[in-house]
């Protein structure tokens, strides 16, 4: 079994030495992973750089259509330890004890209210919580907390979670108002759809070999490519980056921005955001869009090394709050950016 | 520093802007280049070019703007003083689908990525222009005009702001000043571009002026390359058929049945049936008899109708109508497999129309197809024979000897028809009885009856008894009353047109008797209208006679009034029958006050109390009254309101206005008897339905041909609205012809059909269905649409609302009177506009108001000749609502001013043309026909006749055979038939000379020949209407000319369209039989009207709906449902209605 994970402090230049190396295993893994579903390519693609940018991710989709396997599959391929992963499908009666573990009875005794956190959503540092949006008052400011803030309180006092990647499942999404902070922590939502009706053979064949696996117990698609400190050190390598100004010869100090994101991409992605907002009327908060651009940025280094692409401003697309928004931009952002 | 010129200083812009906004400063000044300083708190100091003269210098100093030769130094130049105000931010820039943005490209390789980035987007509303301006060295600069583009692109342009070579995006904030979008410029107003330049204010930057040069459409510049060449795989023959076997399958339905095969027992089954069935159910069922080679085989199938079809029980196979065919009948619980297109179905299966065809199954889905001539199947009522089981027993005569000796006395109100040579007057009634020379003496027949076999000839009603010559006063039996009533109603029908005034009196007056009795009170009504109108003056026993009829009707007292009486009158409305009572006694009171003036009856005592009630409530009923009634009873009220003339001419009014919004009425103003009248008309009703309904699916077809040959592809919307809107035109035609289910389904067809969420469709919809409600409740619209639809064409676009009225301004159906002029919200603010609005009007006060400041001697004399005539057209056309006094008024002015033109006509400035003259004439003879204006009539007889000494052109052809189809028919009004001939002799002869010659001058152009064409058609159909016995459709030469020349391809569009109506039109005139195969003819062989450029083009094909239209108004028309006796008897009322009421008001009019 795969030792826990801590965190060490890498420098820059370490990780500068690596980073090609981590980006082409990181690579791998993500095709390899592709090959045991079925036109879901593009959702593990968006799995892993939200994994990279430690961004919680949402799958968003009908029962029956692969959401969980991906996680599972996710986390197995990444060698997970595990009381390093937590998962949990929530309803609407679930507890906080359920996700954040019980009180400890004996602190209890002596005033303390504690919890004990151990195998629970605050001790993992991959999770996945399926069917989010049944979550009831309790365990969503417990959940808003770990993910907006990454602590957690015990006895009121904060403390950090060792939480780095969060997928969340869920049939629909509501309406509702108070859901709406929790919704909007995930800034990309993916849907994942029923594929029979145009890969109906390719589901079949593969969703037979997925049976067999499970009956027979194995897992081919752990081949070790990469695991969850590749993704660790991407983060972190991503991180230093952000934050790095060059001078050149003439004294002028350029930015992440300046450095990775050419003008005429950046005045396309402003121009595509400002019409996204304007024209179709998406909600796109300040918030969203400065992570927004780490996101760019991420996948620009995951799929191209550095810079980023019109192709890239795909990732527009998964912006959408509610299944019309996502309609629209599926359509919409190909179109403007000439992609479709 | 010092400037050799005033420099002035302004503390801010404000006040700058305050200076050139009160022209303070010379406006020539402010166009000119100066230069000046901007300081950093936003004082300016501008060097003015000329000396201040002393009043602008104080003006300045009032505004705090200091003068002097002392300034900063003043590096900043200028073109203009506006350059000093920068450009402000729009909070909210305009953008949509009509915004026209001017994009400025100086990179060539930007504008690519620009003109195809916005295609890709969907917009293709781009024009190009490359403008060398001086200054540039002859480098050009690129410009894109497009018209609402995708804001993505926008957005690039204000993203490129900062670029070295940006991409900017103006709109145009005053004509030819074009600003960046999004931003404007605070005196943008104030701009006065030189001519034939725009201006360009920049972001940053000078001012640009650019020549206005052509922009050219994007497509002209555009290639497009395919991704590979293109092939042109040959075709093959492909000789295989497809065997598609048809079978039966189970299918749940509630379709009733209507064919019944009795193949068991069928002799007795039927037997049965007609032993135990009422002769309502046998009337509604047909039988045909065949045999099985050994069983005879009886098929039993119910008449159309509206009632659902009767339920038998028998063991037989029942049948459905399928499809609603009329002649294919499929097994009640199955259906055909697969599912065909009903005119496929047809064409398989029931091809021929005259044979009924059934499906009869015979197992495992597979069916016998059966069929048998319709002509065999016979009423079954006729072949049944009711017995009686014992002979009659003629009933023994009453004798006398048997009366009971009652008492003697006196009978006051008893109303007897015996043959008696006692008049009631005799036995001291106070009421004189119509006396019995009224009623010619029965010839007596024998009163023993035949001893005979009862044949089928007793089952006639009997024949009546002699009335007994006794002294009992014992009414005839009803059946002798109903067979008398018949044989005068017969003697009518057959002689009317012939017979004297004093004969109709006398008929009319024994038929009011007689329906009096039968307790028939509207006929009574009708037939006492009748009679009474036709006498010079009222005679007191028949008003009299008409009113005990009312009042016995409603139990009440007519001896003298009773509290019911004042009962009847506290009502707030009356029904209809109850306003005639009131009428019949306004007339009756009326009647005796004029024949005895002196003598007050107890009614002359009570009436005067009570005729202002009367009067306030006779208004509202008139609309469910016959015309006749009204008129009466407004005389009378007139009459008893101390001679209310006025309130008389507006009687008038109304009753002429309803004339020409509804016509004359056969159901309000005809007796039973001359509605039904004419051959058959029922059935030809019937008929006419039935070859309507079978032209739909024709038409159909036709559609969907005429859009391969389309000038343009028309969108998916365009077809199916088209298509749609056809189905709205039959739904029209059903319910005028009472094909009620007919109605309903063209009606859900269009529904499903039409696009929605389109404010045009939402509109022409909303239109249609009134219309089509409007006949569905039996009435003849031809007034206009109501104000709810009108307020929801006032939130039209200006495009939206020409697309929807062009189509109302040519369709009959949706305007059946009045044309609005469809330009009117796209034409400036000018008189001919502003006129045509006042047709939109509802409220005849609203109307006044708004024409009579034109009319007033002021205005009118000072306005141009050519506005002149602008204003009178209009106020005739508004006269038919306004009245005869405003009528009049128009005439006269217009007598006038067309004396005018007539000695202007050598005028350079403006001539009227000889078709602007007859339209002029054809709106007077609508005006004086309606007014029944003889004396104006015959003036501008006289002015057409002028004409006809003119040239002619093809425009005045045109409107010559618009004046024979609308302006002459008002001659037909007011009886001036003869003059109608004579003008039809003299027009024909003329025209016909100046198309010879006009064919021998020119060569033949299809164009022109057209018009001519279309022309000899309406005379065609003029003579047709004034001699119909006298025309012939067959081997015409002009019909056949005109069927060469539509089925020839010569002819565009425009042109094919109106002749193909017209010649539809003229087609009224002849008979159903010839009617039918001309049509089929047209649509198998007419092509050519399809979809063409204009403006409607995306949202229905305007030459089909309008060809369609026609078509079906000729089968509405009552030229073909109607009987041609009932037309005439028609236009006989109308002409008998008008003639009475305009000399009575002319006598009254006289008298005051």
């Amino acid at each position: 079994m795969a030792q826990a994970i801590s965190d060490p402090d890498w420098t820059f230049e370490q990780l500068q030495n690596e980073a090609e190396s981590i980006r082409t295993r990181l690579h791998h893994f993500r095709n390899s992973l592709g090959r045991f579903f079925v036109e879901k390519q593009e959702i593990i693609d968006l799995m892993v750089i939200a994994a990279v940018a430690q961004e919680p991710l949402l799958l968003v989709g009908p029962p029956g259509t692969a959401k969980s396997d991906l996680v599972l599959k996710f986390k197995d391929a990444m060698n997970l330890p595990g009381e390093d992963y937590f998962e949990y499908m929530l309803t609407r009666f679930s507890e906080p004890s359920e996700i954040v573990g019980p009180i400890d009875i004996n602190q209890l005794r002596e005033g303390k209210y504690i919890r004990r956190e151990q195998g629970k959503l605050p001790t993992a540092r991959v999770a996945f919580l399926d069917e989010i949006f049944k979550s009831n008052s309790a365990i969503l400011n417990i959940l808003l907390t770990i993910i907006n803030e990454r602590k957690f309180y015990q006895d009121g006092v904060p403390q950090p979670v060792r939480l780095q990647v969060l997928f969340a499942a869920t049939n629909e999404i509501p309406e509702h108002g108070e859901l709406s902070a929790l919704k909007d922590r995930f800034v990309l939502k993916v849907e994942s759809q029923s594929v029979q009706k145009n890969h109906f053979e390719a589901l079949i064949d593969s969703g037979l070999q997925a049976e067999v696996h499970r009956v027979l117990q194995q897992k081919p698609w752990m081949e070790d490519h990469a695991n969850l400190t590749d993704f660790v050190k991407a983060h972190r390598y991503l991180t230093f980056l952000f934050g790095r100004q060059e001078n050149t010869t003439q004294e002028e100090t350029f930015n992440d921005r300046q450095i990775f994101f050419p003008t005429e991409i950046f005045q396309e992605f402003q121009r595509l955001v400002s019409t996204l907002v304007q024209e179709e009327k998406i909600a796109i908060s300040d918030r969203k869009l400065v992570k927004l651009y780490k996101l760019l940025r991420t996948r620009a280094w995951l799929f191209a090394g550095g810079t980023v692409s019109r192709d890239d401003l795909r990732l527009l697309t998964y912006l959408g709050e509610t299944h019309e928004e996502m309609a629209i931009l599926r359509e919409k952002v190909p179109l403007y950016l000439g992609l479709a | 520093m010092s400037s050799s010129h005033p420099v002035l200083h302004f503390p801010n812009l404000q006040t700058l802007r305050l200076a050139i906004t009160s022209k303070l400063l010379p406006t020539h000044i402010l166009g000119q280049p100066t230069r000046g300083h901007r300081s950093e708190k936003g004082d300016l100091w501008i060097e003015f070019p000329h000396p201040l003269e002393k009043q602008t210098h104080h003006g300045l100093h009032q505004l705090n703007i200091q003068t002097g030769t002392k300034s900063p130094p003043l590096k900043e130049k200028v073109q203009t003083w506006f350059e000093w105000f920068p450009l402000q931010k729009e909070a909210d820039p305009v953008h949509d689908e009509r915004t026209s943005i001017l994009f400025w490209v100086e990179d060539p390789q930007s504008l690519n990525e620009l003109i195809f980035e916005m295609l890709r987007l969907g917009n293709d509303r781009q024009r190009f222009a490359m403008i060398i301006p001086k200054g540039r060295r002859g480098v050009g600069q690129h410009f894109l005009r497009v018209l609402g583009p995708p804001y993505f692109t926008l957005a690039r342009a204000q993203a490129s702001e900062s670029l070295p070579q940006p991409i900017t995006a103006y709109y145009q904030q005053r004509d030819r000043v074009w600003v960046p979008w999004g931003k404007q410029h605070p005196l943008g107003d104030f701009l006065r571009p030189p001519k034939n330049y725009f201006l360009l204010i920049p972001p940053q930057g000078k001012w640009e002026l650019f020549p206005e040069v052509p922009f050219r459409d994007i497509y002209e510049l555009t290639e497009f390359q395919l991704p590979r060449p293109a092939q042109q795989p040959a075709a093959l023959e492909w000789e295989k058929r497809f065997q598609v076997p048809l079978k039966l399958i189970r299918h749940q339905t509630a379709e009733p049945a209507e064919l019944w095969v009795l193949q068991e027992n069928a002799n007795e089954q039927l037997e049965k049936l007609v032993q135990t069935a009422d002769d309502r159910l046998l009337e509604r069922l047909t039988f045909a008899a065949t045999t099985d080679d050994s069983e005879p085989i009886l098929v039993l199938r119910a008449r159309p109708s509206r009632e659902k079809p009767p339920v038998l029980g028998l063991q037989a196979i029942r049948f459905r109508r399928f499809f609603n065919l009329p002649n294919l009948f499929l097994p009640i619980d199955q259906t055909i497999s697969p599912p065909l297109r009903r005119d496929v179905v047809q064409r398989i299966l029931a091809t021929d129309s005259q044979s009924i065809t059934w499906l009869h199954p015979t197992g495992d889905g597979s069916f016998q197809q059966e069929s048998m001539p319709e002509g065999s199947f016979q009423p079954l009522r006729q072949w049944v024979d009711y017995l009686l089981e014992q002979e009659r027993k003629p009933l023994e005569t009453w004798q006398n000897a048997m009366q009971f000796a009652f008492e003697p006395f006196i009978c006051n109100d008893d109303l007897t028809y015996a043959s008696s040579e006692k008049s009631l007057s005799e036995e001291g009634s106070s009421m004189d009885l119509p006396s019995a020379d009224f009623f010619p003496e029965e010839e007596n027949s024998k009163s023993e009856t035949k001893e005979s076999e009862p044949t089928r000839e007793q089952e006639k009603a009997p024949s009546p008894q002699p009335p007994q010559e006794s002294s009992s006063q014992m009414l005839p039996a009803p059946d002798h009353t109903r067979q008398r009533l018949q044989t005068l109603e017969n003697e009518y029908l057959e002689q009317d047109f012939h017979l004297s005034p004093a004969e109709r009196i006398a008929l009319w007056t024994e038929m009011a008797f007689l329906n009096t009795e039968l307790k028939q009170s509207s006929d009574t009504a009708s037939c006492w209208l009748h009679a009474l109108w036709l006498e010079e003056n009222l005679d007191p026993s028949q008003c009299q006679a008409w009113f005990m009829a009312e009042a016995q009707e409603h139990e009440l007292a007519h001896e003298a009034p009773t509290p019911a009486w004042e009962d009847l009158l506290e009502k707030d409305t009356w029904t209809t029958s109850e306003a005639r009572l009131i009428i019949a006694l306004l007339v009756f009171l009326q009647a005796q006050a004029t024949a005895q003036p002196g003598e007050r009856t107890s009614w002359q005592n009570w009436l005067p109390r009570h005729v202002e009630k009367i009067q306030q409530k006779m208004e509202a009923q008139e609309r469910t009254l016959p015309l006749r009634a009204i008129w009466l009873a407004w005389r009378a009220i007139a009459h008893f309101s101390g001679d209310d003339v006025l309130s008389l001419a507006r009687a008038r009014d109304r009753i002429l206005a309803r004339l020409h919004l509804r016509g004359v009425s056969p159901d309000l103003e005809l007796p039973r008897f001359l509605r039904v009248s004419g051959t058959q008309s029922s059935d030809r009703l019937r008929q006419v339905g039935q070859h309507l309904e079978a032209l739909r699916d024709q038409i159909q077809t036709w559609i969907e041909d005429s859009e391969e040959e389309a000038l343009i592809n028309p969108n998916e919307e365009a077809r199916e609205a088209t298509q749609a809107y056809a189905d709205y035109i039959f739904a029209f035609g059903a319910a005028t012809l009472h094909r009620t289910g007919l109605a309903d389904e063209c009606l859900e067809s269009a529904l499903v059909r039409l696009p929605s969420n389109d404010a045009v469709h939402d509109c022409l919809r909303e239109s249609f269905e009134y219309r089509i409600q409007q006949r569905l409740q039996g009435d003849s619209p031809r007034d206009r649409l109501p104000p709810s639809i009108q307020e929801k064409l006032e939130l039209l676009t200006s495009d939206q609302f020409f697309i929807y009225d062009k189509w109302r301004h040519h369709s009959r159906i949706l305007e059946p009177n009045e044309q609005p002029d469809r330009f009117r919200r796209h034409l400036d603010e000018d008189l001919v506009h502003r006129l045509a609005r006042l047709s939109d009007l509802q409220d005849r006060e609203e109307v006044l108001e708004g024409i009579q400041p034109y009319l007033e001697p002021a205005t009118f004399e000072q306005a141009q000749l050519a506005d002149q005539v602008t204003i009178l057209k209009t106020a005739l056309e508004l006269s038919l609502r306004l009245g005869e006094s405003f009528a009049r008024e128009s005439l006269s002015r217009l007598r006038e001013t067309y004396h005018t033109i007539q000695q202007n006509l050598k005028s350079i400035f403006w001539k009227i043309s000889i078709e602007q003259e007859i339209q002029l004439i054809e709106r007077a003879f609508i005006t004086a026909g309606h007014y029944n204006l003889s004396q104006e009539i015959e003036i501008w007889i006289a002015h057409f006749r002028a004409i006809l000494k003119k040239d002619f052109d093809n425009q005045s052809l045109k409107a010559i055979s618009t004046l024979f189809t609308h302006g002459l028919k008002s001659l037909n009004k007011v009886g001036m038939r003869q003059e109608m001939n004579q003008l039809l002799e003299e027009t024909s002869q003329r025209a016909e000379r100046w198309l010879r010659q006009a064919q021998a001058d020119t060569p033949e152009n299809p164009e022109t020949k057209a018009e001519q064409l279309q022309f000899q058609l309406q005379l065609t159909a003029a003579h047709a209407m004034l001699a119909p016995e006298e025309t012939s459709f067959e081997g015409n030469t002009i019909i056949h000319e005109t069927r060469s020349l539509l089925f020839s391809q010569r002819l565009k569009t425009k042109s094919k369209l109106a002749l193909a109506c017209c010649y539809v039109e003229v087609l009224s005139q002849a008979s159903l039989e010839q009617i039918l195969p001309l049509l089929e003819e047209i649509f198998q062989q007419l092509q050519g009207l399809a979809y063409d450029l204009s403006i409607n083009k995306d949202h229905y094909c305007y030459p089909q709906l309008k060809f369609i239209e026609t078509v079906v108004l000729l089968f509405v028309s009552d030229e073909l449902t109607l009987d041609r006796k009932v037309q005439q008897r028609l236009e006989q009322e109308e002409y008998e209605l008008r003639r009475r009421i305009h000399r009575e008001m002319e006598q009254a009019l006289q008298s005051m």
